[in-house]
């Protein structure tokens, strides 16, 4: 496994949104959303109802249905999602599920770096796990190693920083994380920032990662390989197991 | 904007257009206009005369989304079970509808010219009601 078959694997999973709307509202959807690894039908319903929604189907498998406007908020990055997904309803469950694995292929750097954000803030709160990320250059290394410098010394997570080649050394060496220096040339071709909440070292005595339901929803990565100048391919996910193969394709 | 026809007009009834006993009694006709998802699903197959039970199905969801908020499969095996059990064999009952199971379908059956005028007067009914516009989004 590693990140390429993972990135290769989620681009096959393409999904059917269906819009259907009294107008020609969402027509426009198809811009926005081929971004996403989603294919975009339209069809007219009876204009009783003057609110558009969409229906995604995963090949002859109904997988949820929202309101357009629910679904152009999920489609803005950076991505939201409830804390605690026990406490949320089922429904927005199944959203966030059918949403999670989908390919984006024109994202920029600006947009991945809300995505970035998200994911450390995610592990700030949490305050433990493990937290893997990789660099596609040394000037992104350099703007961001005191990020996670400080991630490191003042939560319990577990850092690792894949540093690129051709950084100035030293710059982690007193820092309390794991720095990976021969990063070979498959994985320093993605940005990849990778969050678990637990780590088995976190869990409390007698449990096992199997158990845990709670902090594995904490789960999520973000992989990307660049395609041009400041343009972007790549998938994030929460769903905890692509998550655990992401951790086993880096260490 | 184009000037839409005052559905009222379209409901004047001409005992001769009614071709006998061709329409169901009046209490079976106005029961199956007296629940939501029924009228919707009237409402959708007076514009498209047939549609696949699935699809069907994925319609009323989605439309029951925009109040209820986003609906996963679960809601989308209650609908098709509640339509395949419940309104589908009324609808069937009434004369408006026909579900062909073997086929997975469902079609408008074909009725009179008024009991047609009054589906589309209900649905008109329900736009004016559920959205203060007396005719469809121009846009």
């Amino acid at each position: 496994m590693t990140l390429g078959s993972i990135l290769s694997e989620v681009a096959a999973e393409e999904k059917t949104v269906v819009v259907y709307s009294p107008d020609d509202t969402g027509e426009d959807l198809a811009e926005r959303l081929a971004t996403r690894n989603l294919h975009v039908d339209h069809r007219k319903i009876p204009s009783i109802s003057a609110d558009a929604f969409v229906v995604v189907r995963d090949g002859s498998r109904f997988r949820g249905a929202l309101s357009l406007s629910d679904l152009l908020v999920f489609l803005s990055p950076p991505i939201h999602r409830p804390e605690d997904l026990d406490s949320v309803d089922a429904a927005y469950r199944a959203l966030f599920e059918l949403l999670d694995q989908t390919v984006f292929v024109t994202l920029d750097r600006r947009q991945l770096l809300a995505t970035s954000r998200e994911i450390e803030d995610r592990a700030w709160r949490t305050g433990r796990g493990r937290l893997h990320v990789g660099f596609q250059s040394v000037a992104a290394f350099e703007a961001q190693a005191g990020l996670y410098r400080d991630l490191a010394a003042t939560t319990d997570v577990d850092v690792h920083v894949y540093v690129p080649a051709g950084a100035p050394s030293g710059y982690l060496d007193d820092a309390p994380l794991t720095a990976h220096t021969d990063v070979d040339e498959d994985l320093a071709r993605y940005w990849f920032i990778l969050f678990d909440g637990h780590g088995e070292a976190g869990l409390p005595d007698g449990q096992t990662l199997a158990d845990d339901g709670t902090e594995s929803a904490q789960s999520c990565a973000l992989i990307a390989e660049a395609t041009g100048p400041d343009r972007y391919r790549g998938v994030w996910t929460y769903d905890p197991d692509r998550v655990a193969r992401a951790f086993e394709a880096v260490t | 904007m184009t000037p839409v026809e005052d559905p009222r007009t379209d409901l004047s009834l001409d005992a001769g257009e009614l071709e006998g006993a061709a329409g169901p009694p009046p209490d079976d006709l106005f029961k199956a206009l007296a629940s939501e998802k029924r009228r919707r699903l009237l409402a959708i197959l007076t514009e498209q005369a047939t549609i696949s039970l699935d699809d069907l199905t994925d319609v009323l969801v989605g439309w029951e989304a925009t109040d209820s908020g986003p609906a996963g499969p679960d809601e989308w095996a209650r609908m098709k079970i509640e339509l395949v059990h419940a309104h589908l064999p009324l609808l069937a009952d009434t004369g408006l509808v026909v579900h062909d199971e073997a086929a997975g379908e469902v079609r408008l059956e074909s009725v009179s010219d008024p009991i047609r005028d009054l589906l589309r007067f209900a649905t008109e009914y329900e736009r004016v009601v559920e959205t203060g516009r007396s005719q469809p989004t121009d846009s």
